[in-house]
């Protein structure tokens, strides 16, 4: 799963080395967070977030051939104060 | 230059875990790109739907490769095949009552994709003309057939 959401966000965004997956597990649920380069953050979204609903249904179809629960969500860093 | 659409598609649905082959064909309008998997179902999804996604996602990735690359449509064995003749069955339909009674015909809102197909089944229709009009209260469109005066 890992590898399906690195390629399609490496592949849709302008700075493929600032993103980063982790993995976070809670329940049985794993949750991946995506961090981004903040001026890539709307090509993930998609047009009325076309792209990140069609990345998170793939990713839940992907868990479920393998038994898993899954969901991507983007987080967004607050620049430092 | 159609060969990454193929190589796009077979490495989303290896990470996905689905065993699949991937047959290439050329279309008027593109690239068909037919998986055959013993999971289609999983892979078509409700009412198509997965199958909608990953095939707007392999176009995505193919555009940032190539702006100029045919766009690529999926099928799942003849899935979408069958669906779309359907839907050109629909759009005939529905140009014939246009042309018998001269009246408008509205459609029921559907996808981009279909859309696209509605308008080519129609385009050298000669007396009947399409448009996309946005479903009040919705973001939805639904395409409007009228007479071509």
């Amino acid at each position: 799963m890992q590898a399906f959401l690195e390629y399609v966000v490496k592949g849709l965004v302008d700075r493929p080395d600032a993103v980063t997956i982790t993995p976070v597990d809670r329940n049985g649920l794993t949750t991946y967070e995506l961090r981004l380069h903040p001026t890539d953050v709307g090509k993930i979204i998609g047009r009325q977030g076309g792209t990140i609903h069609a990345i998170r249904s793939l990713a839940q179809v992907g868990g479920s051939r393998k038994g898993l629960r899954c969901t991507v969500e983007i987080v967004e860093e607050r620049p430092e104060d | 230059m159609s060969a990454q659409a193929k190589e796009i598609l077979e490495q989303l649905l290896r990470q996905l875990g689905f065993e699949a082959t991937v047959e290439e064909m050329q279309m008027d309008d593109g690239i068909l790109l037919d998986v055959k998997t013993d999971d289609a179902g999983r892979l078509i999804g409700r009412q198509g739907q997965t199958l909608s996604e990953l095939q707007y996602l392999v176009n995505r990735l193919l555009f940032r490769l190539d702006p100029k690359a045919p766009k690529v449509t999926l099928d799942v064995g003849s899935y979408r095949s069958q669906a779309r003749e359907a839907l050109v069955r629909k759009a005939k339909e529905a140009a014939d009552k246009v042309r018998r009674w001269g009246d408008i015909v509205e459609l029921p809102p559907l996808n981009a994709f279909d859309r696209r197909i509605v308008h080519n089944a129609l385009k050298d229709d000669p007396s009947v003309e399409t448009h996309s009009v946005e479903v009040q209260g919705t973001d939805k469109k639904a395409i409007i057939l009228r007479p071509k005066h």
